[in-house]
Protein backbone atom coordinates (compact mmCIF):
# COMPACT_ATOMS: atom_id res chain seq x y z
CA UNK A 1 0.00 0.00 0.00
CA UNK A 2 1.44 3.36 -1.04
CA UNK A 3 -0.54 5.34 1.50
CA UNK A 4 -3.23 6.40 -0.91
CA UNK A 5 -6.16 4.56 -2.35
CA UNK A 6 -6.52 0.79 -2.44
CA UNK A 7 -8.82 -0.92 -4.89
CA UNK A 8 -9.59 -4.41 -3.67
CA UNK A 9 -10.80 -7.03 -6.11
CA UNK A 10 -12.08 -10.43 -5.07
CA UNK A 11 -10.06 -12.95 -7.05
CA UNK A 12 -10.62 -16.68 -7.35
CA UNK A 13 -6.98 -17.11 -8.35
CA UNK A 14 -5.10 -14.09 -7.05
CA UNK A 15 -1.81 -15.18 -8.62
CA UNK A 16 -3.30 -15.44 -12.11
CA UNK A 17 -5.21 -12.19 -11.51
CA UNK A 18 -1.96 -10.47 -10.53
CA UNK A 19 -0.34 -11.88 -13.66
CA UNK A 20 -3.09 -10.33 -15.75
CA UNK A 21 -2.72 -7.00 -13.94
CA UNK A 22 1.04 -7.03 -14.55
CA UNK A 23 0.52 -7.71 -18.24
CA UNK A 24 -2.01 -4.88 -18.52
CA UNK A 25 0.38 -2.45 -16.85
CA UNK A 26 3.21 -3.66 -19.07
CA UNK A 27 1.14 -2.82 -22.14
CA UNK A 28 0.51 0.68 -20.79
CA UNK A 29 4.08 1.21 -19.58
CA UNK A 30 6.35 -0.21 -22.24
CA UNK A 31 9.47 0.09 -20.07
CA UNK A 32 7.91 -1.05 -16.80
CA UNK A 33 10.21 -2.36 -14.08
CA UNK A 34 8.96 -4.84 -11.49
CA UNK A 35 10.06 -5.18 -7.89
CA UNK A 36 9.26 -7.61 -5.11
CA UNK A 37 7.97 -5.28 -2.39
CA UNK A 38 9.20 -7.63 0.35
CA UNK A 39 12.70 -8.42 -0.86
CA UNK A 40 13.48 -5.51 -3.16
CA UNK A 41 14.44 -7.89 -5.97
CA UNK A 42 14.06 -6.18 -9.32
CA UNK A 43 12.83 -7.79 -12.54
CA UNK A 44 13.53 -6.03 -15.80
CA UNK A 45 11.15 -8.14 -17.81
CA UNK A 46 7.84 -9.90 -17.30
CA UNK A 47 9.33 -13.27 -18.23
CA UNK A 48 11.76 -13.07 -15.29
CA UNK A 49 9.06 -12.76 -12.64
CA UNK A 50 8.20 -15.77 -10.52
CA UNK A 51 4.97 -15.01 -8.70
CA UNK A 52 4.91 -17.97 -6.33
CA UNK A 53 5.78 -16.65 -2.89
CA UNK A 54 5.71 -13.05 -4.08
CA UNK A 55 2.44 -11.60 -2.85
CA UNK A 56 3.46 -7.97 -3.39
CA UNK A 57 4.82 -6.54 -6.60
CA UNK A 58 5.63 -2.90 -7.26
CA UNK A 59 5.36 -1.97 -10.92
CA UNK A 60 7.24 1.20 -11.84
CA UNK A 61 6.66 3.08 -15.07
CA UNK A 62 10.37 2.76 -15.88
CA UNK A 63 13.78 2.46 -14.25
CA UNK A 64 13.93 6.20 -13.58
CA UNK A 65 10.65 6.03 -11.69
CA UNK A 66 12.06 3.23 -9.54
CA UNK A 67 15.12 5.36 -8.73
CA UNK A 68 12.92 8.37 -7.94
CA UNK A 69 10.79 6.33 -5.54
CA UNK A 70 13.91 5.06 -3.79
CA UNK A 71 15.27 8.59 -3.43
CA UNK A 72 12.25 10.66 -2.49
CA UNK A 73 9.56 8.14 -1.58
CA UNK A 74 5.86 8.91 -1.85
CA UNK A 75 5.70 12.47 -3.05
CA UNK A 76 3.58 14.35 -5.58
CA UNK A 77 6.67 14.46 -7.79
CA UNK A 78 6.42 10.72 -8.38
CA UNK A 79 2.66 10.53 -8.75
CA UNK A 80 1.41 8.21 -11.48
CA UNK A 81 4.71 6.35 -11.81
CA UNK A 82 4.11 3.25 -9.68
CA UNK A 83 1.33 0.76 -8.97
CA UNK A 84 1.44 -1.58 -6.00
CA UNK A 85 -0.14 -5.01 -6.51
CA UNK A 86 -0.92 -7.31 -3.60
CA UNK A 87 -2.31 -10.80 -4.13
CA UNK A 88 -3.40 -12.50 -0.91
CA UNK A 89 -6.21 -14.65 0.43
CA UNK A 90 -8.43 -14.45 -2.60
CA UNK A 91 -7.98 -10.75 -3.19
CA UNK A 92 -6.01 -8.63 -5.59
CA UNK A 93 -5.35 -5.20 -4.14
CA UNK A 94 -4.24 -2.36 -6.39
CA UNK A 95 -2.52 0.34 -4.36
CA UNK A 96 -2.52 3.81 -5.88
CA UNK A 97 -1.36 7.34 -5.16
CA UNK A 98 -3.25 9.64 -2.78
CA UNK A 99 -4.81 11.33 -5.77
CA UNK A 100 -4.43 8.94 -8.66
CA UNK A 101 -4.39 10.70 -12.00
CA UNK A 102 -6.43 9.82 -15.04
CA UNK A 103 -3.72 7.66 -16.67
CA UNK A 104 -3.45 5.47 -13.57
CA UNK A 105 -7.21 5.21 -13.18
CA UNK A 106 -7.41 4.23 -16.82
CA UNK A 107 -4.96 1.37 -16.23
CA UNK A 108 -6.94 0.22 -13.20
CA UNK A 109 -10.14 0.33 -15.22
CA UNK A 110 -8.56 -1.88 -17.90
CA UNK A 111 -7.38 -4.35 -15.24
CA UNK A 112 -10.88 -4.57 -13.78
CA UNK A 113 -12.55 -4.93 -17.16
CA UNK A 114 -10.05 -7.57 -18.23
CA UNK A 115 -10.61 -9.57 -15.07
CA UNK A 116 -14.37 -9.37 -15.57
CA UNK A 117 -13.94 -11.24 -18.84
CA UNK A 118 -12.44 -14.13 -16.84
CA UNK A 119 -14.91 -15.36 -14.20
CA UNK A 120 -12.43 -18.08 -13.21
CA UNK A 121 -10.04 -15.33 -12.05
CA UNK A 122 -12.38 -12.62 -10.83
CA UNK A 123 -15.15 -13.09 -8.31
CA UNK A 124 -16.87 -9.82 -9.10
CA UNK A 125 -16.72 -7.91 -5.84
CA UNK A 126 -14.94 -4.58 -5.78
CA UNK A 127 -14.41 -2.17 -2.95
CA UNK A 128 -12.16 0.79 -2.33
CA UNK A 129 -10.30 1.64 0.86
CA UNK A 130 -8.56 4.91 1.61
CA UNK B 1 8.41 -54.17 7.83
CA UNK B 2 6.42 -51.51 6.04
CA UNK B 3 6.14 -51.59 2.27
CA UNK B 4 6.61 -48.15 0.75
CA UNK B 5 4.64 -47.04 -2.27
CA UNK B 6 6.86 -46.11 -5.19
CA UNK B 7 7.66 -42.41 -5.41
CA UNK B 8 5.23 -40.69 -7.76
CA UNK B 9 6.50 -39.73 -11.17
CA UNK B 10 7.55 -36.04 -10.91
CA UNK B 11 5.68 -35.18 -14.12
CA UNK B 12 2.52 -36.84 -12.82
CA UNK B 13 3.00 -35.03 -9.54
CA UNK B 14 2.95 -31.55 -11.10
CA UNK B 15 -0.02 -32.51 -13.28
CA UNK B 16 -1.95 -33.56 -10.18
CA UNK B 17 -0.69 -30.65 -8.07
CA UNK B 18 -1.84 -28.30 -10.81
CA UNK B 19 -5.33 -29.78 -10.54
CA UNK B 20 -5.08 -31.38 -13.96
CA UNK B 21 -5.17 -35.03 -12.92
CA UNK B 22 -8.00 -35.55 -15.38
CA UNK B 23 -5.34 -35.57 -18.10
CA UNK B 24 -4.20 -38.91 -16.72
CA UNK B 25 -7.39 -40.31 -15.22
CA UNK B 26 -9.55 -39.76 -18.28
CA UNK B 27 -7.04 -41.16 -20.75
CA UNK B 28 -7.60 -44.70 -22.00
CA UNK B 29 -5.64 -46.76 -21.35
CA UNK B 30 -4.68 -44.78 -18.26
CA UNK B 31 -1.16 -46.17 -18.06
CA UNK B 32 -0.41 -44.68 -21.46
CA UNK B 33 -1.36 -41.14 -20.47
CA UNK B 34 2.07 -40.02 -19.25
CA UNK B 35 3.98 -41.54 -22.20
CA UNK B 36 1.54 -39.82 -24.56
CA UNK B 37 1.93 -36.46 -22.80
CA UNK B 38 5.70 -36.83 -22.89
CA UNK B 39 5.52 -37.57 -26.61
CA UNK B 40 3.36 -34.47 -27.21
CA UNK B 41 5.85 -32.33 -25.31
CA UNK B 42 8.82 -33.83 -27.14
CA UNK B 43 7.22 -33.12 -30.51
CA UNK B 44 6.41 -29.53 -29.52
CA UNK B 45 9.90 -29.08 -28.12
CA UNK B 46 11.43 -30.26 -31.41
CA UNK B 47 9.15 -27.93 -33.40
CA UNK B 48 10.20 -25.05 -31.19
CA UNK B 49 13.88 -25.82 -31.79
CA UNK B 50 13.32 -26.11 -35.53
CA UNK B 51 11.49 -22.79 -35.67
CA UNK B 52 13.27 -20.65 -33.13
CA UNK B 53 16.69 -22.26 -32.67
CA UNK B 54 18.40 -20.93 -29.57
CA UNK B 55 15.41 -18.74 -28.69
CA UNK B 56 13.10 -21.74 -28.43
CA UNK B 57 11.43 -22.45 -25.13
CA UNK B 58 12.34 -25.76 -23.51
CA UNK B 59 9.19 -27.86 -23.36
CA UNK B 60 10.03 -30.91 -21.29
CA UNK B 61 8.50 -32.43 -18.16
CA UNK B 62 11.51 -31.11 -16.25
CA UNK B 63 11.11 -27.54 -17.54
CA UNK B 64 7.40 -27.62 -16.72
CA UNK B 65 8.21 -28.81 -13.22
CA UNK B 66 10.73 -25.99 -12.82
CA UNK B 67 8.25 -23.40 -14.07
CA UNK B 68 5.57 -24.84 -11.82
CA UNK B 69 7.70 -23.86 -8.84
CA UNK B 70 7.90 -20.30 -10.19
CA UNK B 71 4.50 -19.72 -11.76
CA UNK B 72 2.06 -22.57 -11.15
CA UNK B 73 -0.83 -20.74 -12.81
CA UNK B 74 1.06 -20.66 -16.11
CA UNK B 75 1.77 -24.38 -16.05
CA UNK B 76 -1.87 -25.08 -15.16
CA UNK B 77 -3.02 -23.06 -18.16
CA UNK B 78 -0.58 -24.89 -20.44
CA UNK B 79 -1.53 -28.32 -19.15
CA UNK B 80 -5.21 -27.56 -19.72
CA UNK B 81 -4.62 -27.43 -23.47
CA UNK B 82 -1.73 -29.84 -23.93
CA UNK B 83 -4.04 -32.80 -24.41
CA UNK B 84 -6.43 -31.01 -26.76
CA UNK B 85 -4.20 -29.00 -29.06
CA UNK B 86 -3.43 -30.98 -32.20
CA UNK B 87 -0.73 -28.86 -33.82
CA UNK B 88 2.66 -28.88 -32.04
CA UNK B 89 3.42 -25.34 -33.24
CA UNK B 90 0.36 -24.08 -31.38
CA UNK B 91 1.73 -25.47 -28.11
CA UNK B 92 4.97 -23.62 -28.79
CA UNK B 93 2.90 -20.49 -29.39
CA UNK B 94 1.02 -20.92 -26.11
CA UNK B 95 4.28 -21.17 -24.21
CA UNK B 96 5.65 -18.12 -26.01
CA UNK B 97 2.58 -16.14 -24.89
CA UNK B 98 3.12 -17.37 -21.34
CA UNK B 99 6.72 -16.20 -21.62
CA UNK B 100 5.50 -12.70 -22.44
CA UNK B 101 5.06 -12.46 -26.20
CA UNK B 102 2.27 -10.10 -27.27
CA UNK B 103 -0.51 -11.20 -29.59
CA UNK B 104 -0.13 -8.78 -32.49
CA UNK B 105 -2.63 -10.38 -34.85
CA UNK B 106 -5.13 -13.22 -34.84
CA UNK B 107 -6.98 -14.24 -37.98
CA UNK B 108 -9.68 -16.85 -37.99
CA UNK B 109 -11.20 -18.23 -41.17
CA UNK B 110 -14.06 -20.59 -40.45
CA UNK B 111 -16.88 -22.02 -42.50
CA UNK B 112 -19.05 -24.75 -41.00
CA UNK B 113 -18.13 -28.20 -42.24
CA UNK B 114 -15.65 -26.66 -44.63
CA UNK B 115 -12.82 -24.46 -43.41
CA UNK B 116 -10.86 -23.73 -40.27
CA UNK B 117 -7.71 -21.70 -40.43
CA UNK B 118 -6.20 -19.85 -37.49
CA UNK B 119 -3.18 -17.59 -37.90
CA UNK B 120 -1.57 -15.89 -34.93
CA UNK B 121 1.29 -13.44 -35.13
CA UNK B 122 3.20 -12.85 -31.93
CA UNK B 123 5.32 -9.80 -31.33
CA UNK B 124 8.13 -9.48 -28.87
CA UNK B 125 7.62 -6.80 -26.23
CA UNK B 126 11.25 -5.89 -26.79
CA UNK B 127 12.40 -3.77 -29.69
CA UNK B 128 14.99 -6.29 -30.89
CA UNK B 129 12.63 -9.26 -31.09
CA UNK B 130 11.25 -10.74 -34.28
CA UNK B 131 7.60 -11.50 -34.96
CA UNK B 132 6.59 -15.16 -34.94
CA UNK B 133 3.66 -16.51 -36.95
CA UNK B 134 1.80 -19.69 -36.03
CA UNK B 135 -0.82 -21.40 -38.17
CA UNK B 136 -3.31 -24.19 -37.70
CA UNK B 137 -5.93 -25.80 -39.89
CA UNK B 138 -7.26 -28.07 -37.13
CA UNK B 139 -10.28 -26.80 -35.21
CA UNK B 140 -9.14 -28.73 -32.12
CA UNK B 141 -6.57 -25.97 -31.72
CA UNK B 142 -9.36 -23.42 -31.21
CA UNK B 143 -9.40 -24.49 -27.55
CA UNK B 144 -6.63 -21.99 -26.96
CA UNK B 145 -8.92 -19.05 -27.72
CA UNK B 146 -10.90 -19.35 -24.49
CA UNK B 147 -7.69 -19.00 -22.47
CA UNK B 148 -6.65 -15.66 -23.95
CA UNK B 149 -6.94 -12.49 -21.90
CA UNK B 150 -9.35 -9.99 -23.45
CA UNK B 151 -9.15 -6.26 -22.99
CA UNK B 152 -9.54 -2.82 -24.51
CA UNK B 153 -6.89 -0.16 -24.28
CA UNK B 154 -7.88 3.32 -25.46
CA UNK B 155 -11.00 1.55 -26.71
CA UNK B 156 -8.88 -0.61 -29.03
CA UNK B 157 -9.05 -4.42 -28.89
CA UNK B 158 -6.27 -6.49 -27.38
CA UNK B 159 -5.78 -10.18 -26.74
CA UNK B 160 -3.04 -10.64 -24.16
CA UNK B 161 -1.88 -13.41 -21.88
CA UNK B 162 -2.94 -17.01 -21.46
CA UNK B 163 -4.86 -18.00 -18.32
CA UNK B 164 -6.11 -21.16 -16.64
CA UNK B 165 -9.76 -22.14 -16.58
CA UNK B 166 -11.35 -23.94 -13.64
CA UNK B 167 -11.22 -27.33 -15.33
CA UNK B 168 -10.48 -30.16 -12.94
CA UNK B 169 -10.62 -28.09 -9.77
Amino acid sequence: MIGGTDIILKARDERAAMDMAIRVIRLAWEHAVFEDADTGQTFRSYSDIDLRGRPEILVYRDAQAQRDWKEIGPDPAVNATMIHLIGRRGELTIGLDDVPGKPILSIVDIIQRSLRTRPELFAGTVREAA
Amino acid sequence: MTAHAPAPDPFEQIIRDAGQGWLIDWYAPKDQALPKLREILATANARGRARLGGNAPTLTPESLAAEYKRNPHKVSAFLQVVGSVHTPDILVMVWRILQGMNIAELRLDYASEDTFRMTVRLRSPYEDGDDETYESEDIDDAVILRHLGVMKMDDKPIFDGFYPLNVGT
